[in-house]
C-alpha cells in the first residue's frame, strides 16, 4: 500500500523513518501472503499427494513442525498472563498486550495450518462430535479450541476501546483474573500434551528424546519460549509504535528466560542420566549432533542472559532471546521429523507448496500483529507515567 | 482509559476467589483420588476377552505365496484385485518375500496386525478407528478427518492414507469384522488354499501354535510372534527360519499406548491442580500487594 510513493519520499525523522520500514516490512508480508493463499489454494484443489512431500513413511511435515513451534512461541499469551495477573508482577504489564496478540494470531495461523494438513479439511470439527478421550490430539484440539476462545476475550478490551466501548472493555476486565486462570489451565494442559502426543511413538522416536517425561519437558520449554516471546514481543511492540522501551521489563523477561533455560535444562540432563541415555549423547552420530545443537542453544544463551555483565547489553540479551527461540524451534522440529526414526530410511523434503502455504500463513498472522499494534492501543496509559520525549514524538507523528 | 473499580466491587471478587481456592484445592484432591481408583479398576480395560477375539495362525512355512489372500481379501473389500508388493489405502494384505539363509524364499502374509491394546486407536482423535465389540480394530472412513496421526502411533506401519484423493482418509484391514461376527473365517483365510491361515479364537490358536511346535520336533522355532508382541495381537505367526530374516517389525513387549494413556487419563486431576495452584498463588500474591498499602497498586490493576 502506497510503496511507490513511499519510497520517493525523503526519510528525514526517525518517526518517518519508522513508517517507512514498517510500510516496506507490512508489503513484503503481504506479498508473501497472497504466494502463501494461491499455494494454499492450489493444495484444497489437488490434494495432499499432488502438493505435498509427504508419504505413509513420514506423513507430517513442516506444517507440523511450524505448528507445535507456533504453539510454543504463542506461549506468551499464558506466561504473561500468568506473570501479571497471577504473579502479580505489574512491571512487566508493559508486555502483556503484545503478548496476547501474539498468542491469538499464533494459535490463528496453527488452525489455519492444522486445516490445510487433515486430509479431510471438510471435517475439521469431527473432534467436536466424535470423541476418543484417550487421544492426546483429541485433547490438544479441544484445548486449542477452547484457548482461541479465551484469547479473544483476553483481546477483545484493545478492540472495544478501539471502537469506542469503553464501558465493555472494563467489564471484560474486570473478569480477567478468571479469565487469566482458565488460560493458564488451558494451556498448561496443552503444551504438556504436546509432548504426550510423542508418547505414542516410542518405536519411532530417537531414545535422547522419547522419554516418559516429555510432557514436563515440553511444559517447560513452553514458559521458557513464553518469556522469551513475551519479551521480543514487547521489544517489536515498541519498535512499532515507537514507545520508550522499559529496560527493566524487556531485561527482566530475558533474565526470568534465561533461569528457564537452565532449569529445563537441568530436567533434560537429570532425565538422561536417569535413563542411562549419557553414552547415547557422548556418541557424537548423528542424533547426538542434533542434540547437541539443541544443548548449545540453551546454554549460550542462557550465560548471555544471566551473566551480569552480559545482561546489561541490550544486543546481547536480543541475541540470547532470538538463540533461545531458535533452540524451541530446533527441538520441536526435532521431535517431529529430524529425530525420528524414519522407516525404510525414508526422506523428506519439503515441496513448494509446503513452504510457500506456512509462510503465507506465518506472513499473515504477522502482518495482522503488526497492524494491531500500529492501530490497536498496545502500550496502557499508565497514570503515573511522565511522558518521555520519544512518547511525545511518537504520538505526534502518529496524528500527522 | 478506564476509571478505577469501585472498591467493594474489587474485594467482594477477591473474597470469592479465595473462598474458590481451598474447594478447587479439596476437588483436585478428590478426582486425583477417583482417577486412581479409576486407573487401579482397569478404565481402559477392554468388555472382550483376549481368548476370544478373532484371530489368525499364520504359519510361515506352509505359505507358498500364491496370493490367493489377497486376491480373496479384494474381492471381500471391494478393492481393486492386482496383487501389489505394498500396503496401500486399496491395498489390505500383502505376501512379503523374504530372502532367508540358504538362498531360500519365505512368504510372509502382512496386514493389521490387530493389537489387543491398538495404539491407532488409543491415538485417533475421533475414535475412526477403534476395536469392536470382540476386539476387532476397525476403521469407521466416515469419521475420519485424515490427521495421520495413526501412522505414528502404529509400531507396524499398517494404516495407508489416500495421498491421491483431494478428499483423503485412512484406510486399513478390517480383520473381517463383519465375516467373523457371522461366524465365518476372514476372507484371506477362506482364500488360503495350503493351510498357511488358520481362523479361530486367539486363545485356541495360540495353543494349536505351541502344539504345533512342539509336534514338529525341531522344525518350527520355539516362538510365536504376536504372543507378546506390544502387549499381544491377534496375527500369530510361527516359523522355520529365525524371525529376523521375515521382516516383522522387532517390538517390545509393552503396549504402545501405555506412557501416553497415564498421562491423558490423569487430565482431570491435572488441570485442577493447576487451576487451584493458579488461584491460590493469586490469592497470596494479592494480599502481598494488598499489604504494600500503596493506592497506586490499586489504581494500576484495573
Amino acid at each position: 500500500m502506497g510503496l511507490h510513493a513511499l519510497s520517493s519520499q525523503r526519510a528525514s525523522t526517525s518517526a518517518e523513518r519508522r513508517e517507512l520500514t514498517i510500510k516496506w516490512i507490512g508489503g513484503l508480508l503481504a506479498l508473501l501472503v497472497l504466494l502463501g493463499g494461491v499455494a494454499g489454494l492450489w493444495r484444497m484443489v489437488t490434494g495432499l499427494g499432488a502438493t505435498t512431500a509427504l508419504t505413509d513413511d513420514i506423513p507430517w511435515g513442516i506444517w507440523i513442525g511450524f505448528d507445535f513451534s507456533l504453539i510454543a512461541f504463542s506461549g506468551a499469551a499464558f506466561t504473561m498472563a500468568g506473570v501479571v495477573y497471577i504473579l502479580r508482577r505489574n512491571t512487566y504489564r508493559p508486555a502483556l498486550r503484545p503478548a496476547v496478540l501474539t498468542g491469538l494470531l499464533g494459535y490463528t495461523a496453527v488452525l489455519v495450518l492444522l486445516v490445510l494438513d487433515l486430509g479431510r479439511p471438510d471435517r475439521f470439527y469431527h473432534f467436536i462430535l466424535f470423541w476418543n478421550a484417550h487421544s492426546p490430539l483429541f485433547e490438544i484440539c479441544w484445548c486449542i479450541l477452547l484457548y482461541t476462545v479465551v484469547l479473544t476475550v483476553e483481546v477483545s478490551p484493545q478492540v472495544l476501546e478501539k471502537i469506542g466501548h469503553p464501558k465493555w472493555a472494563h467489564r471484560i476486565h474486570l473478569a480477567i483474573v478468571p479469565v487469566a486462570i482458565i488460560a493458564v489451565t488451558l494451556s498448561s494442559l496443552h503444551q504438556s500434551t504436546l509432548g504426550t502426543l510423542y508418547l505414542n511413538m516410542p518405536h519411532r522416536l530417537n531414545a535422547l528424546w522419547f522419554t516418559p517425561i516429555l510432557p514436563v519437558l515440553f511444559f517447560s520449554s513452553a514458559v521458557m519460549t513464553g518469556l522469551t516471546m513475551g519479551a521480543l514481543g514487547y521489544r517489536a511492540a515498541c519498535a512499532v509504535t515507537g514507545q520508550k522501551m522499559e529496560r527493566r521489563v524487556y531485561g527482566g523477561l530475558a533474565r526470568a528466560a534465561g533461569w528457564l533455560a537452565v532449569l529445563y535444562l537441568a530436567i533434560k540432563v537429570g532425565d538422561w542420566i536417569a535413563r542411562g541415555q549419557m553414552p547415547a549423547l557422548l556418541r557424537f552420530d548423528y542424533y547426538s549432533r542434533l542434540m547437541w545443537g539443541e544443548i548449545a542453544l540453551l546454554v549460550i544463551p542462557a550465560v548471555l542472559l544471566i551473566v551480569p555483565a552480559l545482561r546489561r547489553n541490550l544486543p546481547a540479551v536480543s541475541a540470547g532471546l532470538l538463540l533461545l527461540a531458535g533452540g524451541v524451534l530446533l527441538n520441536r522440529f526435532n521431535a517431529t521429523l529430524f529425530a525420528q526414526v524414519q522407516p525404510h530410511g525414508a526422506v523428506y523434503s519439503p515441496a513448494p507448496a509446503e513452504w510457500l502455504s506456512t509462510f503465507g500463513v506465518m506472513a499473515a498472522a504477522a502482518l495482522a500483529w503488526l497492524l494491531a499494534v500500529r492501530f490497536l492501543t498496545v502500550f496502557e496509559p499508565q497514570k503515573n507515567q511522565h511522558a518521555s520525549p520519544a512518547t511525545t514524538k511518537a504520538d505526534a507523528a502518529r496524528k500527522a | 482509559m478506564s476509571e478505577p473499580t469501585p472498591k467493594s466491587l474489587s474485594i467482594s471478587r477477591r473474597q470469592f476467589l479465595r473462598a474458590c481456592a481451598p474447594a478447587l484445592c479439596g476437588a483436585a484432591a478428590g478426582v486425583s483420588l477417583l482417577t486412581a481408583d479409576h486407573k487401579t479398576a482397569g478404565a481402559a480395560a477392554p468388555q472382550f476377552s483376549p481368548d476370544e477375539v478373532p484371530a489368525i495362525l499364520i504359519d510361515v512355512s506352509r505359505c507358498i505365496g500364491c496370493g490367493n489372500c489377497q486376491r480373496s481379501c479384494a474381492a471381500e473389500n471391494g478393492l481393486p484385485c492386482d496383487t501389489q508388493a505394498e500396503l496401500g489405502p486399496d491395498t489390505y494384505t500383502v505376501v512379503e518375500d523374504a530372502q532367508v539363509a540358504g538362498g531360500q524364499d519365505r512368504f510372509v502374509k502382512r496386514a493389521c496386525m490387530q493389537c489387543l491394546h491398538p495404539a491407532c486407536a488409543s491415538a485417533c482423535p475421533v475414535g475412526a478407528l477403534h476395536q469392536d465389540g470382540r476386539g476387532v480394530v476397525v476403521a469407521d472412513t466416515s469419521k475420519c478427518i485424515g490427521c495421520r496421526y495413526c501412522q505414528y502411533a502404529c509400531p507396524f506401519g499398517v494404516p495407508r492414507f489416500e495421498w491421491d484423493d483431494p478428499l483423503g482418509v485412512m484406510r486399513k484391514c478390517a480383520g473381517c469384522a463383519e465375516r467373523v461376527a457371522k461366524g465365518q473365517p476372514q476372507a484371506c483365510v477362506a482364500g488360503c488354499p495350503t493351510g498357511a491361515l488358520k481362523s479361530g479364537p486367539r486363545g485356541e490358536l495360540l495353543k494349536e501354535a505351541h502344539a504345533r511346535i512342539q509336534a514338529a520336533g525341531g522344525k518350527y522355532l520355539n516362538y510365536v510372534y504376536g504372543e507378546n508382541e506390544v502387549g499381544g495381537i491377534s496375527r500369530l505367526y510361527i516359523s522355520d527360519v529365525p524371525f529376523e530374516g521375515l521382516g516383522l517389525p522387532l517390538v517390545g513387549p509393552s503396549p504402545v499406548p501405555v506412557y501416553a494413556e497415564s498421562v491423558v487419563t490423569r487430565t482431570p486431576a491435572i488441570a485442577l491442580s493447576v487451576a487451584a495452584l493458579c488461584t491460590g498463588t493469586y490469592a497470596v500474591m494479592k494480599r502481598r500487594e494488598r499489604n504494600l498499602g500503596h493506592d497506586q497498586i490499586e489504581v494500576e490493576e484495573e
